[in-house]
């Protein structure tokens, strides 16, 4: 399996080549809508198969072999520089290509019946399969300049697919601060890359010779080169760098801002692309080179600050607002700083255990929010729906069984997770960072009971339309979900530990003993989220007649000008917009466009171009036709050149 | 006297013996047996002619001998070098077989003189003696001559063969006037001799022995001689008035052939020979390499008839060949190899292209041909665009890599202000590379142009633009077989 690992990206990568080559040519509508969808399905399909066997085999291999390393070729190699094009497939990898393929093909599928009758669906599934090129690039590369690229890559999939409905203002808006805010996160990376290379010579992370080993060796000689950086400040200027990166791509403060806005892409592609796969890219990355991270307790610290600040600005965004995607999306913010909190506590396994737990249900909640958005007529604003699980009996079902995943209620996947973070902090005594991470989760709790209740329950407030389920479709990619969200925890039970053991050869971390702090806390725990998901229940429920299109939400009596700042997710947007985007922009942007750019570019290059021009024409001056003047330039040539020979030797 | 002959090892040879044969036997079969208006099959002979050469040197891989007194070796460079030179016949003649009747210029002399001028590319790559590299460098100018006027009436090809001949004669005159001073110093022309008179007279140098003047000399009047074949400015002003006045194919042939031929026996020159005396001759190549860059890139941005805006370009690209020799180093050599295939398939592509658009009896070139070639005929625009890409050295193509070795080179080997006028050259070359992209895509058809596409030269088209995508890719496929080809060269 290993000498055809190749295959794995290769197989999108081909949907993705006869989508954009053969079926994009077929005059007939339907035809074309249909053989998009089966070839993109079916690429990424078969990629999961192939994944799977080779995730087999690896697990066949002794414990200290697990890792396959295929160099496909060199790219370029000169002496000192060399780029080789190399896949790995260790057990990190693994895990990460079974949820890109896995729920991948899930949302696939799904797309088939969401985006029927979409004009540009062949497009639609084109962009998809690329997506999952770049983002199986992204998690098997064997060094950094490739995972850059793949990084880059679900980028740009990631701009394209916000902006498939191009002609919404909102959508291309959004399509584009993506973009933008992800180029302050990818400068940092580049800066990374370029200090990593500067101090170790290399990018790889396979082998003894990779800059993770060599990080780890310089860390043990204390002795300080002059004319170099000491190792503790190397170490942290790159994590810190690094951090830069994973705050752009996962959503993290103080670049989160591009997240919920890029909600207006199509619900499957907020399913993969901003909840399971790539937003958890910066996760992966720490996991990866947590070798340096570890070295620099100032990072580390740093790191779970930021974690711990986004999850709980995304948990108190998440309460407030009214769109259904949008609730989902804060909460994607918020679990994604729980991730970072843990990597930053360095509890890498339990970052990825808790990235994978949520890569299922998130994938769940944002499809089933793409179903009641499908069955409910694209309306998105929770305050029109009400009641619809009589309409919508399975998505309801399946809702509730993500919410509850998601809210950390025993014994589904979040719970699991979500409680090893918990006892992650209380282990280490971080009681303040306990706390916070304890109030996200009852949060959390209480929004996913809030939005149930607004949508499913109670009657149907705006009755100008008439909600029905989806097909099937759509449906039994939800139900396979639904099932891994419930069974998702046992893939690392306490005791058992089977994740955490998988991925100690990369991550190196033991399994936390169980005791009885830890039951106790779990305990609490669940107690805690059960409460707040009932209050949150219970509360809107009670309330539903209060809700109406265009009216303040209830605990706005309360909470007043806090319900607002929780609405607008701490003015961080506001803030950019005040502060940078309007003196900036105004400013500088005025000055760039209309006296730098016009004057000194416009100036330098047609500068350059005139005098470029002028020595053409003078080159054309000489160039006569006239064989006397060919053998004159001829001759000057040579006594040029025998002259500089006889007085200079 | 004792005349002793010499050991002769025939093998050495074989290839020379194969194409010179199968030239002289084309000969002979078209005068006889081929009928007029029928001369395709003398082009598809020559192919088979072609194919036996590239299968000659089969037996020979691997093989590292030297013959007749040390005149000819055979080694992995100079077979490495022969297939590239096969390649480039191969495509001239498939891209003529057409072109020739449609101009109305069709005589069967054409493909045995293409294989002639192909076997003097093989004989230069395989001597180590400068009469021997005289003999190939008049062989192939004088078949040269013949193919630049082969477009007869047409007065621009007889004028652009004209001036060819009597430059070329000019700096025959001081081939031989370099090598008669060389011999003067050195009392041999053979290339590992003078290296050894060089060595002696170093390990035997104080103040009153005077250094090897004559010969730095006689070697820089050799260097200007190869300078013209090169088309290294100043002395390429011949340049664009043969290359836009002979049959686009032969234009296409010279291009790459006689630049990568001589630069062969340039390599084996300074390689074997001069080394010790690099610090003269080095700077001296390097400013002729700065010059070719600039007035080459310069030269072909006022140009609007394409034909001579490639001209140009070739002398652009001939400075930055001239890179990897002047970075005397085993990365140089395999920069000039790589650089060679990728600008050689990229520039018989190109000028395929030209081929396919070019009317009977047109002379314009004009980039209109090309308005809106993107609408008409989307995949040859494309495979054109790829072309232009990686003349300019854009990447994922061959042309992009190839620079970046061959600066890569000449970096290391601390000719850091050589790049840096290679860089901003390029930047300047891709103004008028992407003029064109942007006719094809972006402007509307100004005139109807019928594009003479026939099967093999589409296949041509097709297979150079695949391979120079290959090549962008997986430069390994090739980087190997150079680097074995540098340690052959004792690199």
């Amino acid at each position: 399996m290993a000498n055809v690992l190749w295959l794995i990206p290769l197989l999108p990568l081909l949907g993705f080549l006869l989508n954009v080559l053969v079926v994009w040519r077929d005059s007939d509508a339907a035809r074309r809508e249909r053989n998009a969808g089966y070839i993109a399905c079916g690429a990424v399909g078969l990629a999961f198969v192939l994944a799977f066997i080779a995730f087999i085999e690896l697990a066949m291999l002794p414990h200290e072999e697990q890792h396959m390393h295929v160099v496909l070729w060199e790219w370029i190699n000169t002496g000192s520089f060399s780029v080789p094009i190399g896949l790995l497939f260790d057990p990190l990898s693994s895990v990460m290509v079974l949820l890109v393929t896995g729920v991948g093909t899930l949302i696939h599928v799904y797309s088939i019946g969401y985006m029927h009758n979409d004009e540009r669906v062949v497009r639609y599934f084109a962009y998809l399969n690329l997506f999952i090129v770049m983002m199986l690039m992204l998690v098997m590369a064997d060094n950094l300049l490739l995972l850059f690229l793949g990084w880059e890559g679900v980028g740009l999939c990631s701009f394209l697919l916000i902006g498939h409905w191009f002609e919404r203002k909102t959508a291309s808006d959004a399509a584009v601060k993506a973009f933008v805010v992800n180029r302050i996160g990818d400068a940092g990376m580049l800066l990374a890359m370029m200090t990593i290379f500067a101090h170790f010579g290399t990018l790889s992370f396979v082998g003894e010779e990779s800059f993770l080993e060599r990080a780890r060796e310089i860390a043990g000689q204390y002795v300080t080169i002059p004319g170099q950086p000491t190792w503790i400040l190397l170490t942290t200027g790159i994590s810190l760098l690094l951090l830069v990166g994973v705050t752009g791509k996962s959503a993290q403060l103080p670049l989160f801002v591009w997240l919920p806005d890029a909600m207006a892409g199509p619900t499957p592609v907020s399913a993969l692309i901003h909840a399971a796969t790539m937003v958890t890219a910066g996760v992966y990355l720490m996991a990866r080179t947590h070798s340096i991270f570890t070295l620099s307790p100032t990072a580390q610290s740093v790191v779970t600050f930021v974690g711990v600040a986004t999850a709980l600005i995304g948990g108190t965004a998440a309460i407030a607002q009214w769109d259904i995607k949008r609730v989902l999306a804060y909460s994607t913010v918020s679990q994604l700083g729980y991730m970072v909190a843990a990597a930053g506590m360095g509890a890498y396994a339990v970052a990825i255990f808790h990235l994978l737990t949520h890569g299922i249900f998130k994938a769940l909640l944002f499809l089933a929010s793409g179903s009641v958005i499908h069955g409910a007529h694209d309306v998105q604003d929770m305050r029109r729906m009400g009641g619809l699980r009589k309409a919508m009996p399975t998505t309801f079902r399946v809702y509730a069984i993500g919410a509850i995943a998601l809210a950390g209620i025993f014994p589904l996947a979040g719970f699991w997770s979500k409680d090893e973070i918990l006892a992650t902090a209380w282990g280490k005594g971080q009681i303040g960072i306990f706390a916070i991470l304890f109030i996200t989760s009852m949060l959390t709790a209480f929004y996913m009971g809030r939005q149930i209740a607004l949508v499913f329950f109670g009657e149907q407030r705006d009755s100008s339309y008439h909600a029905h389920e989806s097909g099937p479709m759509m449906t039994w990619p939800l139900w396979i979900l639904a099932v891994g969200a419930v069974i998702g925890g046992a893939m690392n039970l306490p005791v058992l530990h089977t994740l955490t053991h998988w991925l100690e050869p990369v991550l190196e971390e033991e399994g936390k003993a169980f005791d009885l702090t830890t039951l106790i806390l779990a305990l609490v725990a669940t107690g805690a989220a059960v409460g707040s998901a009932y209050g949150g229940l219970r509360y809107y429920m009670h309330n539903a007649h209060r809700i109406k299109p265009n009216r303040q939400d209830p605990l706005y009596r309360y909470f007043g000008d806090i319900w607002n700042m929780f609405e607008e997710a701490w003015y961080v947007d506001q803030t950019y917009e005040r502060y940078t985007v309007v003196p900036w922009y105004r400013s500088l942007a005025g000055f760039l466009g209309e006296i730098f750019d016009p004057q000194g570019i416009d100036g330098m290059v047609h500068g350059v171009a005139r005098l470029v021009q002028g020595a053409a024409a003078g080159v054309r001056l000489v160039q006569n036709g006239y064989v006397r003047t060919y053998a004159l330039v001829f001759l000057t040539g040579v006594i040029a050149i025998i002259g500089y020979l006889v007085i200079a030797w | 006297m004792n005349i002793a002959f010499p050991d002769i090892n025939m093998l050495v040879i074989l290839p020379l013996i194969v194409i010179f044969g199968s030239a002289l036997a084309l000969l002979l079969i078209d005068l006889f047996f081929i009928p007029a208006g029928n001369k395709k099959i003398t082009g598809y002979l020559a192919l088979a002619g072609l194919l036996f050469t590239g299968l000659a040197g089969v037996p020979l891989w691997g093989m590292e001998e030297s013959s007749f007194s040390g005149m000819v070796v055979v080694d992995t460079f100079a077979l490495t070098l022969n297939v590239i030179f096969i390649i480039i016949a191969a495509i001239t003649i498939i891209i003529s077989l057409d072109y020739l009747p449609r101009q109305g210029i069709e005589q069967g002399e054409f493909y045995p003189l293409i294989l002639f001028a192909t076997g003097s590319f093989v004989l230069l790559a395989q001597s180590t003696n400068l009469i021997l590299i005289f003999l190939g460098i008049e062989l192939l100018s004088i078949t040269l001559y013949v193919l630049t006027g082969f477009a007869y009436p047409r007065l621009s090809s007889e004028e652009a063969a004209m001036k060819y001949l009597l430059l070329g004669a000019f700096a025959a005159g001081f081939f031989v006037y370099g090598i008669a001073l060389i011999y003067g110093e050195t009392m041999t022309v053979d290339l590992n001799q003078i290296r050894l008179y060089l060595t002696e007279l170093e390990s035997s140098s104080t103040a009153a022995v005077p250094g090897p003047t004559l010969l730095l000399i006689g070697g820089a009047l050799v260097l200007i001689a190869f300078s013209f074949k090169i088309a290294l400015v100043p002395f390429h002003m011949w340049t664009p008035d043969v290359y836009e006045g002979a049959p686009t194919p032969v234009t296409a042939f010279m291009s790459v052939g006689t630049k990568g031929a001589a630069l062969a026996a340039l390599i084996r020159i300074v390689t074997i020979a001069l080394p010790t005396v690099q610090d003269a001759w080095v700077p001296v190549l390097a400013v002729l390499a700065a010059a070719t860059m600039i007035v080459g890139n310069v030269g072909a941005v006022a140009q609007t008839n394409v034909k001579r805006m490639l001209a140009y370009s070739s002398v652009g690209h001939a400075g930055y060949i001239v890179l990897g020799v002047v970075a005397m180093s085993a990365h140089g050599i395999e920069a000039f190899l790589f650089y060679l295939l990728a600008y050689s398939l990229t520039n018989l592509g190109a000028f395929a292209v030209i081929i396919v658009l070019e009317q009977r009896g047109e002379s314009a070139w004009s980039l209109d041909d090309f308005s809106g070639l993107g609408q008409r005929q989307p995949m040859l625009a494309v495979a054109m665009a790829l072309f232009m890409l990686s003349l300019a050295g854009v990447p994922p193509t061959a042309g992009y890599l190839g620079k970046f070795f061959v600066f890569a080179a000449a970096w290391e080997s601390g000719l850091g202000w050589l790049v840096l006028i290679g860089v901003i050259t390029s930047a300047i070359a891709i103004f008028f590379y992407l003029r064109i992209i942007v006719r094809m895509f972006m402007h509307e058809p100004v005139r109807d142009v019928q594009p003479a596409l026939h099967r093999s030269i589409t296949w041509t088209i097709a297979v150079a633009a695949g391979a120079v995508l290959l090549f962008g890719f997986m430069p390994n496929l090739f980087i190997d077989l150079a680097q074995r080809s540098v340690i052959a060269l004792g690199g």
